[in-house]
């Protein structure tokens, strides 16, 4: 394995009580790089990303970030290693934004966690108008910009994202995407689950996971270009 | 009118008790989604802790309410670890935490009733400080308005805890979300132990005025304790520790208005609330509504 990887993975197993949903899962992750995660549903993209941030256990094979073992390591302390995690739910709708983004940097000293909360306010006007309203009361779309604004108050090496386009409409897909591209080249690199093949327009790397095992993974032309791969994922013909 | 200005604020000082009694069964309620039906087990514990303080040492019952608040929360803590771990490897967490916490609700009126034996103690009025105290012309027994002021000042210091601290944050985020806040970052086993302790600890020091307000303390009384608890909690809103004030306040005001007009039904008061806010208001008074989309 290369040491210069930001996250390495290989020989991944895992699943859900005796279930085994996820086998030989291999790749590589540098430091900035942005990777898209394109399967089916019950591909087990959800599974990998559960198990690479501690929410379920490794069966067996290795996860390393910056040349650590995760291992068993809880979720808390790989978030304060600097892997943040955007489920699809993604906020506690019942606190306020505020709180919402004071959680997202939990643990951090009190005044460097004011000056990244007010950072991200002061990035997000549409949350800055009102900072007190519950997260619950926000549309689909602007919750997804807290949940984005609250996995970055860390400003973590890695974000892994869990379907980030769910029940968004095609207008505020865009808008995450181009908020995304603003925070690549900053050193962030992402991980995404996704069904939409517009965040292909983001990902440096595509991996495509299919049956709990990875069926193609690679540079995005590179994949992109495989026949078996634009007929599944985009209908579309070889191009001429 | 006499009866009637008296039955209010005699139940505005029982309500604001009831509340002090829900409020850590809801604080369980909302951080663990597991309802500990060996709370009333704890309040009886503490009233115990009470009563041997004044009987045995000679000291006033109230230094039971420091010593309840330490004693319950390293409790709870330990508890915690020792039970919620496990429970939580069950299929189904919350059918074992029923059939778990029942069995502790009994084992401890077991142990209590081999320790203190089965009778019911009381303390003198004069425990709590001598004389009454009058309210808009009507007088009280001090020790209802001790009970009032404890529950008032409990709720508003768990309110400060949930809204103004930065682990009263937290704790409200595993409220909303365990998985969510797990994923987050948050220490959830630790905060959960932390509010686990701080739900016993509000049970016992609501024990410290069970002799005057519930009519004294025995090992049997936890079951019914339990009830009212629950009864409090789900007017207000299960997890939601504001609603429990509101429940509280409405279970207080119906149970002396009961007693003062119709005091053979009081007894069925907490089952007949219970009853009619399931039907009426499945969520209780301040079930919240979200936004969905």
């Amino acid at each position: 394995m290369s040491s210069a990887a930001l996250l390495e993975v290989e020989g991944l197993a895992s699943g859900y009580g005796k279930l085994q949903i996820l086998s030989e899962i291999s790749f590589l992750l540098a430091a900035g790089q942005s990777t898209v995660l394109l399967g089916p549903n019950g591909a087990g993209k959800t599974t990998l990303l559960r198990t690479l941030v501690g929410l379920l256990p490794l069966w067996s094979g290795e996860i390393r970030y910056q040349g650590r073992e995760l291992g068993r390591l809880p979720p808390e302390v790989r978030v304060a290693l600097g892997i943040s995690f955007m489920s699809e739910l993604g906020v506690f709708p019942s606190l306020s934004i505020r709180e919402n983004l004071v959680l997202g940097g939990f643990g951090l000293p009190a005044h460097l966690l004011r000056r990244r909360v007010k950072e991200m306010l002061d990035l997000f006007p549409d949350l800055a108008s009102r900072p007190g309203a519950p997260a619950g009361s926000l549309s689909g779309g602007q919750r997804k910009m807290l949940g984005v604004a609250k996995a970055l108050v860390r400003q973590p090496k890695l974000l892994i994202m869990d379907e980030p386009s769910a029940g968004l409409s095609p207008l505020f897909v865009n808008k995450v995407i181009e908020l995304l591209r603003r925070f690549q080249g900053q050193e962030l690199a992402l991980l995404i689950a996704e069904q939409n093949v517009r965040f292909l327009d983001l990902a440096e790397q595509v991996i495509i996971l299919e049956g709990g095992r990875i069926q193609a993974a690679g540079p995005t032309g590179q994949v992109t270009a495989d026949d078996r791969v634009r007929r599944a994922y985009f209908s579309l013909d070889t191009p001429s | 009118m006499f009866l009637l200005e008296y039955a209010v604020l005699a139940g505005i000082l029982y309500g604001l008790y009831f509340s002090l009694i829900g409020i850590g069964l809801n604080l369980t309620f909302g951080v663990l989604k597991i309802v500990n039906l060996a709370h009333g087990d704890f309040l009886m514990l503490g009233g115990f802790l009470a009563y041997f303080l004044y009987s045995a040492l000679g000291l006033s019952p109230l230094w039971a309410v420091p010593i309840n608040l330490v004693l319950f929360v390293a409790l709870g803590g330990l508890l915690y670890a020792l039970l919620i771990p496990r429970l939580r490897q069950s299929r189904d967490p919350e059918m074992a935490s029923f059939i778990l916490f029942f069995g502790l609700s009994q084992a401890i009126e077991a142990l209590a009733i081999l320790a203190f034996g089965n009778n019911q103690r009381s303390l003198p009025a004069a425990a709590i400080g001598p004389g009454t105290i009058s309210l808009f012309g009507q007088v009280f027994p001090l020790s209802w308005a001790a009970a009032g002021a404890a529950g008032l000042l409990s709720v508003l210091l768990l309110y400060l805890y949930l809204y103004h601290t930065r682990l009263g944050q937290a704790t409200r985020a595993v409220m909303a979300s365990r998985e969510e806040a797990v994923a987050s970052g948050l220490s959830v086993g630790r905060i959960s132990a932390l509010a686990f302790g701080i739900g016993l600890a509000l049970a016992a020091i609501a024990g410290v005025f069970a002799p005057y307000l519930l009519g004294g303390i025995s090992p049997n009384m936890g079951v019914a304790v339990t009830t009212t608890s629950f009864t409090v909690i789900v007017i207000g809103a299960l997890g939601n520790p504001v609603g429990t004030v509101v429940g509280g306040l409405i279970y207080g005001l119906a149970l002396m208005l009961m007693e003062t007009y119709a005091s053979s039904w009081a007894t069925l008061l907490p089952y007949l609330l219970l009853v009619i806010t399931l039907l009426i208001w499945p969520s209780g008074l301040l079930g919240r509504r979200l936004r969905s989309a």
